[in-house]
């Protein structure tokens, strides 16, 4: 198949189509709703064999995948904001029966008030829910991830949400090349066929438990977690294999020699990498570290990668806040780095409720830091430098 | 089968003694019956409910048969999903039956409720209604009754509100089959769970499951309560077709008056005789509505 | 580590496999335990025999007649004889007449004996052609072939005595042949039961008279026991002024001597005196007999009449004039009577004493007076004899006294039941070693026995539902009280399955004490009853 003009929720729809998902059930919301539109599009035209359910929630949209799911079919949902804050309770849930679901969200602002700019607090905010997460930084890797991770799912039977940023991805066409279909099969597990239970063999699933068996059930969790960076590495090589492309779990530009080192993830990452190079006499070496699998965070990668003794100052990109805290990809990296002999300083640059990253802007932010050490601690707001 | 005087029923159990229910339990009455027509064929999905627990805490199960716990307000999509779910992988025969209490149904789960029967979902759902959030203490539901203690409505507030018409929502969602029932009557259950078993797409049973604990009965007035609901028309036991055929599938002798089933219950203590004037007419005003709708003159 | 499954799939992680309930002994939560303790019925309490009736009931719903009237020759081994004759007290007292109309008791009897009837496979051996080994069996002779003779008759023969039945009359049966009207009672139901009994073993040899035709002192020579069961079948013919006329005879005599075709037609008006059912049998045969007009007089009202009421209304469509608080005073006539002479009393209740109103007398053309007003016991023949209430002779010989000539006239029912008391006490003096089982010959009630009260029943189960044709749906009508009849609603109404699928028996492991069982329990069987520790 050529290659093709498309955008990142045309891109995610016609994965879901290639991973021959059996059901997918979605409740529409800007900006994920053309994916489902695209979705519903093939269904209709047959071009999609799986079901296409509309409910009438976000909730019930992940109730209905968590059903299908425990009866063993391939799901997919896709959601945005207030959307993916209305799963909440059920995306533990999902965690916590190890159901295999891949579920896209779109970034936007949570209200209120309503916005419909990429903040990408939506999704950092069921951080802690058990999920795997990638954030992605162009339509090609969404397609990609997307195939990916219902591997990674009915691997290792920990759901995936696979993040990238509203309209800058949703909605921006990018030249894409399609898998084929044989390759997409190849990779993938052949879609279950029989149910993940008989009745025939009496059983209670996810029944009331006491504190010995839940810690049993959560330290597993937390175990698996643990190798999936491992096991996302090894099925990388699978999938170069097959695709002649790769993903790292962090992307690393520069970093052998830069001594300020930008750290963002999605969109905004492709944003400063084509930063990175268009001032040739800049005093500074810079270097760019993307984020892509956030959860689990993958701690030896990411330690590996600044361990370098050039780098003297890292600057952290977030296009959200955790009010009171800071910038949520800030405060896990510094977490990451405590312990680990790393003697640069870490600088907060904040883009919440989904400021526009622009070059006037990022020399600002590099000039504020090398004038002002002191910024260390505190937040440069990206609204206050426009 | 057993041939009793209250109906034939088959030998074989789907439910094993043993159960944490409360002595005297309506809704493992309930169960019972529905796992005697369902046997093993059906997978039960159970939200947040007395059921939950009656089912058997880890590692203890009470059914023969695959259960599945879900989230409170997620019992009818997860069912719509199972059953999708099952159609995919090329099982189209196992049925899919959702047990909710009246909280799962008439309150928090009323949203996916109305959803799975607008979409015509092919499962079923059963509501076991013990009219209060009774697993948790008798907290008051929209299925608790004008009148009635709990403990978020204490008195002398009791709930001042009478109980949703749970039926006639379902029913004007047009499902194919809707029903009332209740354990006094093991065989009309019976046959409403056959009935929907035989139905294909959304199937909705309303069963009145007398509750203990909650209404300040003793323990082994249950069955006898939940007979009086039905004598004092409080509790009519009717079917739903399409959404507009209605047959009443019980037509008592001779109504007793609504204070026969009251009286028994503490929750009801605090009732003067104006308010049970008041619930005496609006059971009247009910049955009468009821006959309407059915063609009975009674 | 979890595992993948040939797919490549991973399983679900499974950290325990479940264990079903059943290891949880929730009977350990139990303060109280339903037991079932059979209790008397309503029906049993006022049946004369105190049969069994819920328990044959139970069979013959399940069309298992053969086990009804297994049940039923314990209390009662004469159903075709009752169920035609009986009064039917249980009627009265059932149960289901508070929730529509009693269940037909009767006719469900009467149909255990006919199918008895049609089913007994006569043997071979006729009657009298005694086996070898006959010898072995004691002896006892029975004065009077009636429903007490018969009754004890067969449970004796039951029991392994050799009976030799004695009557006076030609005919056997007593009363039942010779007392009740064919209409109530089909001469060949009577004769068939004779002819099982003969059938059986048992001797009747008719036409000799204890005390005429052959000695008492005889009889004990012989005999290891000798019953009395000779009846009250003799008028008392009290003085009344003016009597001494032909055409006057007590009520019992007449009926007999219709009976026994001795007197083949009546004309005229008769008059009968009397409130019993000898009274208005006589009268209603009178009528049926061709008197032109049949007057009964009784003393008191019409609530006080002793006579059944099915007798009364028989009485009334055969065309008996009736008329009440009247005294016969005199009969008026010289050879042959002509009228009687009568005055009115003021109504009273029975065992009151009668008020004669001044003034009040009146006449009644009469060719034919029937005096009702009493019996007289057959004992009276045997005078140095005494006997206890029970029938026991006391003077320590092993003679005893049943039915009517024991108890004065009563109903066929009672004679039955008289009999059944006495073979059991002369089985005592046949076979003093011998535990007599309750298995053949149902014993007599001690009166301690707890009864079926109504707020036991829980009558709701049932719909109002009028009498059926078959007896089988009929006995379903039955709510089956004080016994257990497997109605199987403790079983179906148990939350914690804690009552077994075959007989009901109550799961100790798992029953928690809720007494739902003991609440809907249709037949008061089941009761709750503490327990000192809980659980099993």
């Amino acid at each position: 198949m050529g290659r093709k003009l498309m955008n990142g929720n045309q891109a995610a729809a016609l994965a879901v189509k290639y991973s021959r998902v059996q059901v997918v059930c979605a409740y529409p919301i800007t900006p994920q709703t053309s994916l489902v539109e695209n979705i519903a599009q093939m269904w209709a035209g047959g071009e999609f064999p799986g079901e296409y359910v509309s409910v009438e929630s976000e909730y019930s949209a992940l109730s209905y995948l968590i059903g299908a799911s425990y009866s063993g079919a391939r799901t997919f949902t896709a959601t945005s904001c207030q959307g993916l804050a209305y799963m909440h309770e059920l995306l533990h849930w999902a965690a916590g029966a190890r159901l295999p679901i891949v579920l896209v969200n779109v970034n936007r602002a949570l209200g209120a008030p309503w916005s419909l700019e990429p903040d990408q607090l939506d999704s950092l905010s069921q951080r802690d829910t058990g999920w795997i997460q990638f954030y992605c930084a162009d339509v090609q890797e969404i397609m990609d991830t997307l195939i990916f991770s219902f591997r990674l799912v009915e691997q290792t039977r920990i759901p995936c949400m696979v993040v990238y940023d509203g309209f800058v991805l949703s909605h921006t066409y990018e030249v894409v090349e399609p898998p084929l279909q044989e390759q997409v099969d190849h990779f993938l597990l052949s879609p279950p066929s029989r149910a993940a239970f008989h009745t025939d063999k009496p059983q209670t699933i996810q029944a009331v438990t006491d504190s010995r068996y839940l810690s049993r059930v959560l330290q597993e969790r937390h175990l698996s977690m643990l190798k999936i960076p491992g096991i996302v590495k090894e099925l990388d090589h699978k999938f170069q294999e097959i695709f002649a492309r790769s993903y790292p779990l962090a992307e690393g530009t520069n970093l052998e020699t830069a001594d300020t080192v930008i750290v963002a993830a999605g969109s905004l990452a492709q944003t400063v990498k084509s930063f990175l190079n268009t001032v040739e006499d800049r005093k500074e070496k810079l270097g760019l570290l993307r984020l892509r699998l956030f959860r689990p965070l993958p701690k030896d990668e990411i330690a590996s990668l600044l361990s370098g003794d050039n780098i003297k100052k890292i600057v952290v990109i977030d296009r959200n806040v955790s009010a009171g805290v800071g910038g949520i990809f800030a405060q896990e990296l510094r977490a990451l780095l405590q312990g680990i002999p790393y003697r640069g300083k870490i600088f907060e640059f904040n883009l919440a409720g989904g400021i526009d990253l622009t070059p006037a802007m990022m020399e600002k932010v590099l000039q504020a830091i090398s004038e002002d050490p002191g910024s260390e601690g505190k937040i440069i707001w990206g609204v206050d430098l426009q | 089968m057993i041939n009793t005087l209250v109906g034939d029923f088959s030998r074989e159990e789907f439910m094993l003694s043993g159960h944490n229910a409360c002595s005297g339990c309506g809704p493992a009455i309930a169960m019972r019956f529905i796992m005697k027509v369902a046997a093993s064929g059906a997978v039960v999905v159970i939200p947040a409910s007395c059921w939950s627990i009656i089912s058997g805490v880890v590692p203890l199960r009470s059914l023969k048969t695959v259960v599945l716990h879900c989230p409170f307000p997620a019992a009818a999509a997860t069912g719509g999903g199972i059953k999708k779910g099952l159609e995919a992988v090329g099982d189209s025969r196992t049925q899919v039956i959702v047990l909710a209490g009246d909280g799962g149904t008439f309150d928090i789960g009323l949203q996916g409720i109305s959803g799975a029967a607008e979409r015509n979902e092919d499962i079923i759902f059963i509501c076991y209604d013990n009219e209060a959030y009774m697993n948790t203490g008798t907290q008051k539901s929209s299925a608790t009754p004008y009148g009635s203690y709990s403990a978020t409505t204490p008195a002398p507030k009791v709930k001042s509100d009478p109980k949703k018409d749970i039926m006639e929502i379902v029913a004007a969602h047009r499902v194919p089959y809707a029903a009332t029932a209740t354990i006094a009557f093991p065989g009309d259950l019976s046959q409403k769970i056959q009935r929907a078993l035989e139905t294909k797409g959304f199937r909705f049973i309303h069963i009145l499951t007398p509750c203990p604990e909650g209404w300040g009965s003793p323990a082994d007035i249950t069955v006898k309560l939940s007979r009086l609901a039905v004598l004092t028309r409080l509790f009519p036991l009717y079917e739903i077709k399409n959404g507009a055929e209605y047959k009443l599938n019980f037509l008592p002798e001779d109504y007793l008056p609504v204070n026969e089933y009251l009286k028994p219950q503490k929750r009801f203590a605090s009732l003067d005789k104006l308010q049970i004037e008041h619930i005496q007419e609006s059971v009247e005003n009910h049955w009468k509505e009821l006959c309407c709708k059915t063609g009975t003159r009674k | 580590m979890r595992t993948l499954d040939k797919d490549g799939y991973a399983l679900p992680p499974v950290y325990q496999e479940t264990v079903p309930t059943t290891e949880n002994k929730t009977g350990l939560w139990r303060f109280l335990t339903p037991i079932r303790r059979e209790k008397i019925s309503p029906c049993r309490k006022s049946c004369p025999l105190e049969n069994n009736i819920p328990r044959w009931i139970n069979e013959v719903k399940e069309g298992n007649w053969g086990k009804a009237w297994s049940v039923m020759k314990k209390y009662n081994p004469f159903p075709a004889i009752t169920g035609h004759v009986c009064y039917r007290f249980c009627e009265d007292e059932c149960s289901r007449g508070f929730l529509d109309e009693a269940v037909h008791i009767g006719e469900m009897e009467k149909k255990i004996g006919l199918w008895r009837h049609r089913n007994y496979k006569f043997s071979e051996t006729k009657p009298g052609n005694a086996e070898a080994n006959e010898g072995k069996k004691p002896e006892v002779a029975i004065a009077g072939s009636g429903p007490a003779g018969l009754s004890c008759a067969y449970y004796l023969n039951v029991l392994g005595a050799k009976v030799t039945i004695l009557e006076k009359m030609s005919q056997a049966g007593g009363l039942l042949a010779t007392g009740i009207p064919e209409y109530r009672l089909p001469r060949d139901i009577l004769q068939k039961e004779l002819d099982i009994l003969q059938s059986e073993g048992i001797i009747i040899k008719t036409g000799l008279k204890v005390g005429k035709d052959i000695t008492l002192n005889d009889l004990r020579k012989n005999y290891a026991a000798v019953l009395l069961a000779v009846g009250a079948q003799e008028s008392k013919l009290p003085q009344i002024a003016g009597d001494a006329v032909s055409e006057v005879a007590g009520a019992v005599e007449f009926l007999r001597d219709i009976h026994l075709n001795k007197i083949k037609k009546v004309q005229g008006q008769i008059v009968v005196i009397g409130g019993g059912n000898a009274a208005v049998d006589a009268a209603c045969m009178a009528k049926l007999q061709g008197a032109d007009k049949v007057t009964l007089l009784y003393r008191r009202t019409r609530e006080e009449m002793p006579a059944h009421s099915d007798e009364v209304n028989a009485a009334r469509e055969a065309g008996v004039d009736f008329v009440f608080c009247a005294v016969l005073q005199e009969i008026i006539g010289g050879e042959k009577i002509q009228k009687i002479r009568a005055c009115r009393a003021a109504p009273s209740r029975r065992g009151e004493r009668l008020q004669i109103l001044a003034e009040t007398a009146f006449d009644l053309d009469c060719d034919f007076l029937i005096m009702a007003v009493g019996q007289e016991s057959g004992l009276s023949r045997f005078s140095s004899l005494s006997f206890s209430a029970d029938g026991i002779a006391e003077n320590g010989a092993a003679v005893f006294a049943a039915g009517d000539a024991l108890s004065g006239p009563a109903t066929v029912a009672d004679a039955i039941f008289s009999g059944r008391k006495a073979a059991l006490l002369l089985a005592g003096i046949l076979w003093p070693e011998k535990n007599i089982s309750n298995l053949s010959v149902a014993s007599s009630l001690n009166g301690n026995e707890p009864i079926v009260e109504l707020e036991h029943l829980n009558p709701r189960l049932f719909l109002r539902q009028g009498r059926f044709n078959t007896a089988e749906d009929e006995a379903g009508r039955c709510f089956g009280c004080g016994i257990c009849n497997n109605c199987g609603v403790c079983w179906a109404f148990c939350p914690d399955l804690a009552v077994g699928g075959s007989d009901f028996e109550i799961l100790l492991d798992y029953c928690k004490g809720c007494g739902i069982c003991v609440r809907e329990c249709p037949t008061g069987v089941l009761e709750m009853e503490e327990v000192s520790s809980g659980g099993a």
